[in-house]
């Protein structure tokens, strides 16, 4: 294997993939760093699917290049079938085979020479060494997918595709199993691309996140970059909590209702607060009304409305104990500043203009 | 490790499922000829050939027998489904396998066993001298065929209705009560509209199993259109009546079965999945001894009495020398033909059964329609039309063995294409892509891994293939190459001369194959 294969062991090229006229991919670009978990995120129907499977080949694409390894896989005129990608595949609902034991189901990928120390191997990697002569029905949920990632695992492809893992888990077994997934999948020091439209998994678990919308990826980076700088209010708003107002930059400094921040834009802006970064004082001549609480113990979520028909939530410290109707005075730590207003993904605990009365009861996202 | 990519250059690929489409419209294809044969004789005026008077006789015979085998074998199945599924009776299980059995005899058996009952030499006539009676006369016509067919016929009724009244839901019995309905209200406007799918799917079987029989009705006289078919086929050179006939007798046929398959789909009411079962009918000491005396008798009739007049024919001609040749030949080109025409289906059936799942288009509609329109048509309708198609087009197919298992694979299909499929259906997609991604190719991944998961359906759907071509009578016998006996036209044929003895030893042989495939079937029923 040479050098380059081994720095990019899997790039798409502008993927276009359509099914009876409509669009599934447009323009899908993305590349994956050896060694590194790319997680595909973005909304249900958004072409994440289409997008794994044509990178494993089971589909083909209208147009667009593909390789793995360095070696083009789809391409002008060249099709490389799954069989010899060098891809591994770790389904949604496993696809274990029935018929066959975990050990038989691991070696499936493997040649004879040195299979049964590559299985026992595997399953070691995996946490089910012994379970060679069990049946697939005879094993747990949770075990299952480990066979599965196991399977994949074995014939060391350059990268492992996972379409929504752990979809099929209840959520306390999804939580353990990702941080145990993610330990293997360093120990095997395997390039992984993962599918998901579970933002907390996809944050939790990724060295890399790739946004998906409407057919493309729209930002790529590692997870802390991404939901610190959205590249637009689609993405703040997909990975996290996020207000949004409208206001005005002029001369270096824009201005909202809870104070003056400078900017290099000008012109009308797209202004975006996540709730973590506002902090609400009781205060008597606050300018801000608490609309709605939402306690959960460690936290609570505060609505406030700000003069300008702005509202903001707040996440912050359970205390002090404020009711909707307490007048407040507000503290933003950070904002974000988008250069022109977007189409508003209007939150829906946005109040329409003109029809607020604080008591009214809002349903926070 | 797995192998370098090569990459393969195919600019105008095909998409993978092209070939399944390719190999399932090449299985289908033969089903044009006997269907495109059998609408031919209907509108091309070769009908026309029969005088008017006989087609309305015929109706009338046919009409009367189905009219009748079905109303008796619903009473009759009705009532030992009721008291299988609905009743404490004691020794149900026993009582499903024993009311269920005979529908492994064929009809030329049952025939048979009513004819060697009776007649000069018959045990029923021995019996009936003895008790002081006189001979009982060889039956023959309506009543004879009546019978045989309305005892081979309550299996089917039960088959079909024991489930449904298994899981009738008793909350809307116990509604009505609520509401104020007695006991017989409650049968007529809730119990009895639940059972009506089945009960109407039952009939329609039975009434369409009456209509296709050749076996009974041209051992026992009873002049229907089967029958006709044959006599015309036999007795004149010119094919154009047997094959009017035949089309007429075809359109009824797949009338009758699109008849079924609309009520079925209106039948399906929406129901609550009974969270318990209604608790069993007490039957009292007299209701269990009545019970089980009504399916005493049935049994008996259908069961008992057949086996005692084969084997006592089998003992008779041992003791008298008669027997002089046991049917192995016959037993050997029977076992051999249906093998290979169970290998056939289940290799034919791979390509249906990989269309009709996994792609659910008109065209798959298409193929299904006309897998199920052929099984509905009556076997002899079937033969008479081969014969026809394959004198016009292909003759040196006309009496080849090729020929006979062919046009067996095509008739038989749906039996193992409804397994196949049952099978298919539990193979998700995403474990053939699994093999494709660990390194199988297409070919490879089908037999490593669709095949072998295939395979307990397969061969619970060849099985039945199997038992059915066993049985085959009228198609056999038009088909089949000079000389070539099988166990079943032997029954058939030494019955219609009076060797009673051959036709025993041929029908006991044909019961005990069946037996094996028969177990198979019916395991792979009680586990789905």
């Amino acid at each position: 294997m040479n050098s380059s294969a081994k720095h990019r062991p899997l790039s798409a090229h502008a993927l276009c993939k359509s099914f009876d006229g409509t669009a599934a991919l447009d323009d899908f670009t993305l590349k994956v760093e050896s060694g590194t978990l790319v997680t595909v995120l973005g909304p249900s129907g958004v072409g994440k699917t289409t997008a794994l499977r044509i990178l494993a080949g089971f589909e083909m694409p209208d147009s667009g290049t593909v390789k793995v390894g360095g070696q083009i896989v789809n391409g002008p005129g060249v099709f490389v079938p799954p069989e010899r990608r060098q891809v591994g595949m770790v389904f949604q609902d496993y696809a274990l085979f029935p018929h066959l034991n975990v050990g038989r189901n691991v070696a499936f990928g493997l040649e004879a020479s040195g299979r049964s120390h590559r299985v026992a191997e595997v399953l070691e990697m995996v946490g089910l060494a012994g379970l060679e002569k069990r049946m697939p029905h005879e094993l747990s949920a949770g075990q299952q997918q480990r066979v599965a990632l196991a399977r994949a695992l074995a014939p060391r492809p350059q990268v492992i595709l996972a379409d929504e893992p752990f979809s099929n888990l209840d959520a306390a077994l999804r939580k353990r199993l990702r941080a145990e997934v993610r330990s293997i999948l360093r120990e095997a020091e395997t390039t992984a691309i993962m599918v998901t439209h579970d933002q907390e998994e996809a944050l939790a678990m990724s060295d890399r996140l790739a946004l998906m919308n409407e057919g493309r990826v729209v930002q790529t980076g590692p997870p802390d970059h991404v939901y610190r700088n959205p590249a637009n209010a689609w993405v703040a708003e997909f990975l996290g909590d996020a207000d949004f107002f409208d206001a005005y930059a002029k001369g270096g400094r824009i201005t909202t209702p809870f104070g003056t921040y400078p900017t290099t834009r000008s012109g009308p802006v797209k202004v975006m607060v996540r709730p973590e970064s506002v902090t609400v004082f009781p205060h008597a001549q606050g300018t801000a009304v608490v609309t709605y609480r939402e306690f959960f113990g460690h936290d609570q979520l505060l609505s406030v409305k700000l003069p300008g028909k702005v509202t903001l939530r707040s996440r912050c410290w359970p205390q002090p104990a404020l009711a909707p109707g307490d007048r407040v005075a507000v503290s933003v730590d950070g904002l974000h500043i988008f250069d022109e207003p977007q189409e508003p993904p209007t939150p829906p605990d946005n109040p329409p203009p003109g029809a607020p009365v604080p008591q009214q009861v809002v349903i926070p996202r | 490790m797995m192998g370098v990519a090569r990459p393969v250059t195919r600019p105008n690929a095909l998409p993978p499922n092209t070939w399944w489409w390719v190999l399932a419209g090449l299985v289908m294809l033969p089903t044009a000829a006997p269907l495109g044969t059998l609408a031919y004789g209907l509108l091309s005026g070769v009908v026309t050939t029969v005088p008017i008077g006989r087609l309305l006789e015929l109706a009338a015979n046919t009409g009367a027998l189905a009219a009748a085998v079905t109303t008796t074998s619903l009473m009759i199945g009705g009532a030992s489904a009721w008291l299988v599924s609905r009743t404490d009776l004691p020794g149900k299980r026993l009582a499903t396998v024993l009311v269920i059995t005979p529908f492994a005899v064929p009809s030329f058996v049952g025939a048979l066993t009513l004819l060697g009952a009776t007649g000069a030499e018959g045990i029923l006539s021995a019996v009936s001298t003895w008790l002081g009676g006189g001979v009982i006369r060889y039956p023959s016509g309506f009543w004879a065929a009546w019978l045989v067919l309305t005892l081979i016929s309550v299996p089917l009724v039960h088959l079909a209705v024991a489930p449904a009244m298994h899981s009738l839901n008793p909350t809307l019995e116990e509604a009505a009560r609520g509401l104020g309905a007695g006991r017989v209200k409650v049968f007529w406007t809730v119990t009895l509209p639940q059972l009506r799918p089945s009960l109407t799917a039952g009939a329609l079987l039975v009434g369409l199993y009456t209509l296709s029989d050749f076996g009974a009705v041209s051992l026992l006289r009873y002049d229907t259109f089967t029958r006709a078919i044959y006599l015309e086929y036999a007795g004149r050179v010119d094919r154009r009546p047997a094959l009017g006939l035949a089309a007429v007798l075809a359109a009824v046929a797949v009338a009758i079965v699109m008849a079924e398959r609309s009520t079925r789909a209106k039948g399906v009411w929406f129901t609550v999945k009974p969270r318990r079962r209604a608790a069993p009918v007490r039957l009292g000491a007299a209701g269990k001894i009545i019970g089980w005396g009504f399916l005493g008798t049935v049994v008996t009739l259908s069961l008992v009495v057949p086996l005692i007049v084969l084997v006592a024919w089998i003992l008779r001609g041992m003791v008298s020398g008669i027997l002089v040749d046991m049917p192995w030949a016959e037993a050997g080109r029977s076992i051999w033909v249906a093998l290979l025409t169970a290998l056939v289906a289940a290799v034919a059936v791979g390509p249906v059964a990989m269309v009709t799942t996994r792609y659910r288009t008109r065209w798959a509609g298409l193929l299904e329609g006309g897998a199920w329109a052929l099984y509905g048509v009556p076997h002899i309708a079937v033969g008479m039309a081969m014969i026809v198609f394959t004198l016009w087009t292909v003759r040196p197919l006309y009496q080849t063995l090729t020929l006979l298992v062919g046009v067996y694979s095509i008739m038989f299909l749906p039996q193992i294409l409804g397994p196949g499929r049952d099978a298919l259906a539990r193979v998700s997609p995403s474990m053939e892509e699994a093999a494709r991604s660990l390194g199988r190719s297409p070919v490879r991944t089908f037999f490593e891994v669709t095949l072998p998961l295939m395979a307990p359906g397969l061969l619970s759907g060849g099985a039945l293939v199997f038992l059915t071509t066993l049985r085959e009578l009228p198609a056999t016998l038009l088909l089949r190459p000079a000389g070539f006996e099988t166990l079943a036209i032997r029954v058939w044929s030494a019955t219609g001369e009076g060797f009673y003895t051959l036709g025993a030893l041929a029908g006991l042989l044909l019961l005990l194959i069946a037996a094996l495939p028969l177990a198979i079937v019916t395991r792979h029923e009680l586990i789905r």
